[in-house]
């Protein structure tokens, strides 16, 4: 039986979940907010789909009139295309993503100034916090990044780590790998680009990793999630 | 060694994370193949390759295509390795 989620989740100091969950949809849209000071980052902006209620969540956490950027791990139309919705709502902000995903997304016909991280230093200093990006190329985006929150030590993967279901949990249960491997052997392109990137986070001190798809992977399980990506089995479609 | 055990070892653990475990149960029970709430198999040597099939078009039926997506690669590699027919719901 899924959880109903009706408000937003306090996650750590100035993180939150945001997601959607009355969805008839197996892949579910999770996104997050990071606020700090007087700033507000919204992570993976959502779906027009979930536009009212997500933005009715986040107007619920914060005054949305703070949210200063817009992070988008790559430019899939489930994460972009409420983009347009937050604009017209709030006008143009800072749309943070890889200069491989900004060319495309771009395409929403966005008029928010496009900042690619790939030429800041993968870095965002915002007042209580440096935010961090790391580059994730080919999962599976050419563009995908990762953002790491360095004050909390969240980790928020986009669709890496994300999973299928209709059970949804807002925190893995314990079928959750089943439904991670389910999602990510269709869409990871190679085990050696998963296993180059996972070099990437394996030593970092992770506290929680929160996908944009599927539940949140607790602190004490993600050094299991991230040797149960490194084993998985992907690519497959080469073969056919 | 029974391959067609192992992959309803998948179709029960790919359908416990995509649809809950009592809903998983629910249509296997519902096609006379009994499991416990932990994913045993009542008398798993029987399982032929008709079973496969049907436990499959039986998943698609009831749940629609995604139900097959979660199991195809996994069932389609043990198919393979094991030199035996891919189900035909997976092709």
């Amino acid at each position: 039986m899924s959880e109903n989620y009706e408000k937003p989740e306090k996650l750590a100091d100035g993180n939150y979940w945001v997601g959607y969950t009355k969805t008839d949809s197996a892949l579910r849209t999770n996104a997050y907010v990071i606020e700090s000071g007087d700033e507000v980052a919204l992570i993976d902006a959502g779906s027009i789909w979930f536009f009212k209620s997500m933005s009715a969540q986040i107007e619920s956490i914060v005054d949305v009139n703070k949210i200063k950027y817009f992070i988008q791990h790559h430019q899939d139309p489930d994460l972009c295309s409420s983009l347009p919705f937050w604009e017209k709502k709030i006008g143009p902000r800072k749309i943070l993503a890889h200069s491989k995903a900004n060319i495309l997304i771009y395409h929403y016909g966005v008029k928010s100034e496009l900042v690619n991280v790939d030429y800041i230093n993968w870095e965002l200093k915002m007042p209580d916090r440096l935010i961090k990006f790391i580059f994730m190329p080919y999962m599976h985006s050419p563009g995908e990044i990762m953002t790491y929150d360095t004050k909390t030590k969240v980790l928020f993967s986009g669709d890496i780590f994300g999973g299928l279901s209709f059970d949804w949990h807002l925190y893995a249960n314990e079928d959750y790998f089943e439904a991670m491997d389910a999602f990510m052997e269709h869409y990871m392109p190679s085990k050696e680009i998963v296993n180059i990137n996972m070099k990437k986070i394996e030593n970092l001190e992770i506290s929680m990793i929160c996908p944009q798809h599927g539940s949140i992977i607790p602190g004490d399980r993600v050094k299991e999630a991230i040797e149960n990506m490194k084993n998985l089995e992907c690519g497959s479609y080469l073969y056919e | 060694m029974n391959v067609y055990k192992n992959m309803l070892d998948i179709i029960i653990r790919r359908e416990f994370a995509l649809l809950g475990r009592y809903q998983t149960r629910e249509i296997l029970k519902s096609i006379g193949i009994n499991i416990d709430e932990k994913g045993n198999i009542q008398n798993p040597d029987n399982i032929k390759a008709e079973d496969i099939e049907r436990i499959l078009n039986e998943f698609k039926k009831k749940i629609g295509f995604i139900s097959v997506l979660v199991v195809k690669l996994p069932l389609r590699r043990l198919a393979i390795q094991n030199n035996i027919k891919v189900p035909r719901v997976i092709l």
